[in-house]
Formats: C-alpha cells, structure tokens, sequence
C-alpha cells in the first residue's frame, strides 16, 4: 500500500470479507464443526495477505470505484506525493510502504497510519518481552506437576514441554512459538483438561497462528472493526480447542472440563502475541460452556462439504466477479458524475490489444473522452482528465472545427498519392464502424508491442466549400498498442483521409488498396514492371444479435466497447500488377498476354508452380487461384486500347499473419512462358 | 407407518431434483424453475424427519434458498436477474450444505432401514457436492464451449443417478418393511 486510498480499499475488503464470513458463519453455527468455524478464516488470512490488485478488475463489490472516486474528489484539490491522481489506486503489496516525503493531508494520514502499525508491532514486540521476562524469571514447575504434564503427554500421545510457575498469573498459558512453556499460576492444582487443553494448543503450533493474527490486527490497527474480528478468531480458536479435548474426553471428564473453565474467568493475556491462554474473558468462558454442554461427535464426511464451503468462499472472496464496465457518459458536469466517469476508466483496463483498439477507434467515433482514457498511456492521461475537468471534450475525437487534414487522393490505379494536400474537410463517419473496427496492417514489433494503421470508413467527405459529391474515404490514424497495466494505444503519426473522388469507398473489411501496403515487392522484367502487394487486415465485430433486436430487423450494433475483444478474423489481401512496357507489346505479334505470382516458401526457395497459362488461347480472358500452393494468375487478349496492366488480386482469413518472402512470377506470351521474376520486398516503404 | 412416509418424501424429493438439474428455457423464463425444488423438498422434510428427526432441523435454509430462487426467478422473467454477487456465494454456500445435509439424511434413513442405497447415497453426496463447487467458482465456463458442455453432461448425468437411486430407495421403502428408529 503506497497511499492512504490503497490502505483504505485493503481494509474495506478485509472487512467485507470478514462481514461475510460472519454471515455465513452464523448461518452455519451449529451445522458445521468447530474446526471448520475456525478454519474458514483463512479465507480471511489470504484476503489480509493478498493485495486487492492482484485480480485486477474481478471485485467482490464496486469498492474499488468507490474508493476511486472518493480519491480523485478529494486529491483534486491537493497536492499528493503518494496519490497517482491519473491512475487506479495501487495495492501491489499488503504492508505500507514509503517512498518520499509527505506533501498533502491525505500523505500525513497515511504516514500516520504506517507509524500506528509500527507503534502497535513494537507494542506486542514489548508485551512480548515483558511476558518472556516473566517466564525467565519463574521457577521450574514442582516435580508432581512436571509428572502431571508427561502423564497427560502419554495418555493423549502429545509433546510435552517444561512448566514454569509465575506468581500473579491468573491462568495457565503456553508461552513461545519454537520452544514453548507452560506457564503455570502458583496457587492450586491444575486439572488434567487444562493440560490437555494446552497441550493440544502447543501441538497445533497455535502460538505461531496467533502471532499472525497479532500481525494482521497491527496491519489494520485503526479499523475497530478488524479488531473484532480478530477477537472472534480468538474465540473460535479456542473454541475449537475445547472441541478437540472434548472428542479425547469421556462422561464425568467432559463436565469437569466445564468446571475448570468456570474457574478460569480471565482474559488478562488473551491476546499476548506468541501465546496462547485457556482464558479468555467471561463472557467467553460463558459460550465456550454452552458449546461443552451441546457437544456432539460431528459425522464423518461432514469434512468433505467444509471443505467444498470453504472453497466457494475463498474463491469467492479473494477472486471475485468483473467489475463495471465502461458506459455512455451522459452528464458529466458535476464533480461526482466526473470523478466516477473518470475512476471507471481507471479500473477498466483493457485486457486485450483488440479490447484497446475498438475502445480507442470507439471512442473517438463516438466522442467519449472517458473511453480514450482508459486506454490512454499513462503520459496522456494527465491531459485528458484535465481537459474533461475543463470539459473540453470535443478536442479529443475527430469533430474539431475548422480541423484541417491531410488527404491523400486515389491515383487511376486506386491507390493513394504519395503527395498529399492539405485543407479543411468535413465527413461523415460510416454507420457500419458502430458495427466493427478494423486494423489494417497489424505487426508486432521487436519491443513486443503492435503497430498499424487504424482505418474508419467516412460515408460522405465534404471539401470546404460544401461540395457534396457523394464520396466515401477512409479516415487512417496510425497507432501503436503496448501493455501498461492493461492494453494502451498511442497515436504514433498524422491522421490522414485516403480519399476517392470516383467511388464510394466504405467496404473496407476485406482490404482496400487506398490504403497503404503493410509490404511491396517489386522487378523489372524485361517486358515491364511487376509489383506485388500485402496488405493485413484484422476486424473486430461487435454485432449483438440479442440486443435492441426488431422482429423484421436485424441484429444491431453494440455502442459500447468491449476492453476484452478479440479480433473476428485476420484477412491476408494481395495484388499483383504487371505493366508491360508498350513499346514492347505492340512490336511483337500478340495476342494474349498471361501473368502469374506465386507465393516464397518459407525459406525463400521457389515454389512449385504449375503450367496454367500454357493453354491460354488468343481470345480468352481468365484468371484463377490456387490457395494450398499460393499461386494466383490471369490472362487476357491483347487489344490496341489495353493499358497493358495485368491484375491479379485476392485475399484470404488466416490464423496468423506471415509477411510473404518473396514472390515468384512469370510472364507468359502467347502461350509460352516467357519470363520468370522474382519480386522482393522494395526497400522503404511508405 | 414410518415406510409409507419415507416413499412419499422420497418422491418428492426425487421430482425436487428434477426441477433443480433440468432447466427449459422459453426466453428467459425457466418452465422449470429451480424454487419448485425447494418446495417439494421443503414440504417433504416433515415426512423424512418421521425416520431421520434432524431432516427437521433443514427446514428454514430450505425456505430461505427457495425464496431466494423464487425472487430471482420473477426478476430474471422481467429482465433483471439478481447480480449481487455476495448474495449469490452466500446462496451457494447454503445451497451446497443443504444438499449435502439432505442426502446424509437420505442416506441415514437408507442406513435405518437397512436398504442397499445407503452407500449410494453417500457417494451421489460427494460427487453433488464436488459438483455444486465446481459450478459455483468464478470461472466464465460458458465462454469456454467444451467445459460448458462437459459441466451440462456431468450435469445430467447426476440428476439421472439421483433419480434412479432415490426411486430405488423409495420402491424398497414401499415393498419392504417400516425403518426402525435407533
């Protein structure tokens, strides 16, 4: 715990845990035995132990937006050393923790708190001595008593200790967690249960467990009402003691046991770390004879459905469901709305890079600061969340006014210009993004993270002047998605429109050749040019068939992103192109004209190509695939306005993107193979 | 007539568990919804704490989980299904005793009346038990389409063998003679 909030939400969940164990507890009092009543409390020892974070956003309830929220109400007007301001509350360790001077109220309580646990650690620490000292200085139990206390060890096969008598003592005790002691009052005789019972404290290693309670109480110390759960641990403890001398016990014995109890109304070293007393105050003597008295043998198996509770509960406890999730802002204009949006963006991370990316591309569509920020880096949430506290929302998606833009137009091939211009445009965004996100060109990079290029189809491009020629474009925004406590993308280069005035351009789940290539091959033949193209594309869908769903409609589209997407499919698109040199074509008597690639082997060896165009004939076009051998082809009659381009494209869903080696390719010329390439990767692209 | 008793709660108790392992949905309404179960259980404890006194002592968890299945029953069918989660584990915890509890006394009543399903019993108890655990731990099993369906099978498989073991049971209450208290 690095700050006042991290102690606050630990110790919340401690004691909502322990709140719930009381529940069930006390709905099962008297159906499950004592060992389970005190057993099940480890659930709470793992939750004292384990750090709240460590689930991530799996919460038992919306404390960690609670908590969150109160955070950035209160630090938003402080200046905290400790308090990430533009982050979730960090509980990575279950101790206090320091690391540099205080600087706001909330840094001195926390400061406070860390000298109260040391204070009450040293406070044992010297309870501790004090009774240790006691102990050295008692005298070695009588003869009759030591012969006692091996008679009893015997009976009961039980480890033995030496006994040492203290005067003023009301009880007897074990003291020490490796070498423990009985320490034993100076008047009377102590009962043969009484050893017993204490016997069974030091073979149960009792001594060591309460030591760490003591631990957890000086780790909560200013919760009261961990306090009174660890009072209850004491109870069940011992509780569970009395079970375990009763079950060795017969008849007359058990009653007696219940005497000796009475006797025994003291809680004066109850709670002493690194011991263990009989006593533990009167009230508590009271139930422990009540239990004595209703004693039962529990029945065998009864074992097995403890067990199977306890496993629900510990699970339950420490895991938990997943939290809320992201949702429309409707009003962010009061602190309390604000500071909720923004704690549900902290505790949102995205758990998958698709999960970032449709958040991402989400919300700058739809021009939701709090989206952008929960899958903002951690250097950029500082300006987001002052721009939303400054509600300037509208500087984060893609509606600024008088925004201009670089635009790159389509050249006669369809592909983008290499000159761009830039002006101010207006658009409208593709009803269809609502329904998926897509990535083209996705590569891991060496560093781990993925880069490409985010692509969102515009319906219609205005240009400045109004003119409202029915055009599509596709809106490009280079990024860049790494892990930072969850899934983070940044925008790693201009934003572009790729941008055709002659077709509408909007199907871009399959490919689309305005965008750029994630690879380009390339070489010159004898006859002309060829170059190949590849080109990924990764979609996300987000169609949900059950909601909003009309009964002549169709599924509809989900608004809200989902941080834990994953990618429909990849989809491999590919084109080829051949240009023949004019010159070239029109001196020689053609008539058909045949181009076909072929996809590298792996190791860049060629690959078994087949002879598909040698029965190409004069007047036929055609073309074909074959995707087992990555061969692709077509073929066409030679005709005096031909531009002499031949295309081959296409495309196909993959498992796992492999950038091409190479390509090999062939030109064929009335039938005969006239030429055989190899493309390779051009060197600087774009 | 102690006999006559046992085979009627058998019965009931039988059709309970029908109703708890076997869910039709029409939408989002369960035809067979799970607070049936508790009902016939319920309304049968009476007729089994004639044989197994303890049986009685199941009675308020049985009205409290019923209840509990029966509210969450009518909101599911108006759209919002209970979410809390605490409630829920805290359901889960008393659903698994309960069961287990009831088939021990099943279990005992088969015991007293020297009927062979005893050992049967007990060992429907630990697979249910282990069963309800693994149902119960927050893990998304509908996501992961094989566990779903593993859990739906092994799922019916034990509603079978309740089935078939208790009318076992109940058919030997009815054709043998009345179980004595010892």
């Amino acid at each position: 715990m690095t700050d006042l909030w991290g102690f606050l939400l630990q110790t919340l969940y401690i004691s909502l845990v322990g709140a719930l164990l009381l529940l069930v507890k006390w709905m099962l009092r008297d159906k499950l035995t004592p060992r389970w009543q005190y057993g099940v409390w480890s659930v709470l020892a793992l939750r004292v132990l384990v750090p709240v974070q460590t689930m991530g956003k799996y919460v038992l309830l919306p404390l960690p937006l609670w908590v969150e929220t109160a955070k950035l109400l209160v630090e938003s007007h402080l200046t905290s050393s400790y308090a990430d301001l533009y982050g979730p509350v960090d509980v990575t360790a279950p101790i206090p923790l320091i690391a540099a001077r205080p600087t706001s109220i909330t840094d001195w309580l926390f400061l406070l708190y860390a000298v109260g646990v040391l204070v009450t650690l040293v406070w044992y620490l010297l309870s501790y001595l004090h009774l240790r000292r006691l102990v050295m200085r008692g005298t070695q139990a009588p003869d009759e008593l030591q012969a006692q206390i091996e008679r009893v060890g015997e009976t009961y096969r039980l480890d033995t200790c030496r006994a040492v008598v203290i005067p003023g003592l009301p009880s007897p005790m074990v003291f020490g967690v490796f070498r423990p002691v009985l320490a034993v009052p100076s008047q009377g005789t102590l009962d043969d249960p009484v050893i017993l019972h204490e016997l069974l404290h030091i073979k149960h290693r009792d001594a060591l467990q309460n030591l760490f309670w003591c631990f957890c109480r000086a780790l909560h110390w200013c919760n009261p009402f961990v306090w009174y759960l660890m009072n209850r641990i004491g109870n069940d403890m011992e509780s569970l003691c009395d079970q375990r001398v009763l079950e060795r016990l017969e008849g007359e014995a058990r009653r007696n046991y219940g005497k000796a109890l009475l006797a025994m109304a003291n809680d004066r070293y109850a709670r002493a770390p690194g011991t263990t007393s009989i006593s533990n105050g009167g009230k508590n003597i009271t139930r422990r004879i009540e239990a004595i008295v209703r004693f039962k043998q529990y029945p065998k198996g009864m074992a097995l459905a403890s067990v199977c509770v306890t496993v629900i509960l510990m699970c339950g406890c420490l895991v938990g469901t997943v939290g809320k999730s992201l949702e429309e802002t409707s009003s962010l204009s009061s602190p309390l709305a604000l500071a909720k949006a923004i704690s549900t963006a902290h505790l949102t991370p995205s758990t998958t890079p698709a999960g970032a990316i449709e958040t991402y591309a989400k919300g700058l569509v739809h021009q939701e600061a709090i989206w952008l920020l929960s899958v903002s880096p951690a250097a950029e949430r500082e300006r987001i969340q002052i721009a939303l506290q400054n509600h300037e929302t509208s500087s984060h998606g893609l509606f600024a006014e008088n925004q201009e833009w670089t635009i790159y137009p389509a050249l006669n091939d369809g592909t983008p210009s290499p000159d761009a211009i830039r002006q101010p445009v207006e658009f409208n965004i593709d009803s269809a993004s609502h329904s998926y996100c897509v990535v083209y060109n996705l590569q891991e990079q060496e560093d781990g993270s993925l880069t490409g290029l985010l692509a969102i189809p515009l319906e219609v491009v205005f240009d400045c002047y109004y003119n409202d020629t029915l055009t599509g474009g596709i809106l490009a925004i280079p990024l860049r998605v790494f892990r930072e406590e969850g899934f983070v993308v940044e925008e790693t280069g201009e934003r572009a429109i790729y941008h055709n005035p002659h077709e509408i351009t909007s199907d871009i789940l399959y490919g689309s050749w305005l965008l750029p290539s994630l690879e380009t091959y390339e070489a010159q033949g004898r006859y002309g040019k060829a170059t190949a193209q590849f080109q990924t594309v990764h979609v996300i869908e987000r169609i949900e068939p059950t909601d909003n769903t009309e009964f002549f409609g169709g599924p509809t589209a989900r608004r809200i992103p989902d941080p834990d997407a994953a990618f429909a499919y990849a989809w491999e698109n590919y084109r080829a192109t051949y240009v023949f040199d004019e010159k070239i074509i029109e001196e020689q008597s053609t008539k058909n004209l045949g181009f076909l690639i072929a996809l590298c082997n792996e190791d860049g060896s060629l690959p078994e190509i087949p002879n598909v165009l040698e029965s190409m004939s004069g007047s036929e076009w055609g073309g074909g695939s074959n995707g087992d051998l990555g061969v692709y082809w077509t073929y066409r009659p030679y005709e005096t306005d031909w531009d002499g381009t031949l295309v081959v494209s296409g495309g196909s869903t993959t498992d796992s993107v492999q950038l091409p080696v190479g390509y090999a390719a062939q030109v064929w010329w009335n039938g005969e193979l006239r030429e055989n390439l190899m493309l390779e990767v051009r060197e600087n692209e774009p | 007539m102690n006999h006559k008793s046992l085979a009627s709660a058998l019965g009931s108790i039988a059709w309970g568990y029908l109703f708890l392992y076997i869910n039709v949905n029409l939408g989002s309404l369960d035809i067979l919804p799970d607070w049936v179960c508790f009902v016939l259980v319920v309304k049968a404890l009476p007729l089994l704490a004639e044989v197994v006194p303890s049986a009685r002592l199941l009675r308020p968890l049985g009205i409290l989980i019923g209840l509990f299945h029966l509210l969450n029953w009518l909101l599911t069918a108006m759209g919002r299904p209970i979410q809390w989660y605490l409630l829920t584990v805290v359901v889960a915890v008393l659903s698994l005793y309960f069961h287990f509890q009831l088939l021990t006394n099943l279990a005992e009543a088969a015991r007293l009346g020297g009927y062979p399903q005893e050992k049967k019993i007990l060992h429907l108890r630990t697979v249910q038990a282990v069963l309800t655990t693994v149902i119960a731990l927050p893990v998304p099993w509908e996501t992961y389409v094989a566990c779903g369906i593993g859990l739906a099978v092994v799922s019916l498989v034990v509603a079978a063998w309740i089935w078939v073991v208790l009318l076992g049971l109940r058919k030997a209450a009815l054709s043998g003679g009345a179980p004595s208290l010892s």
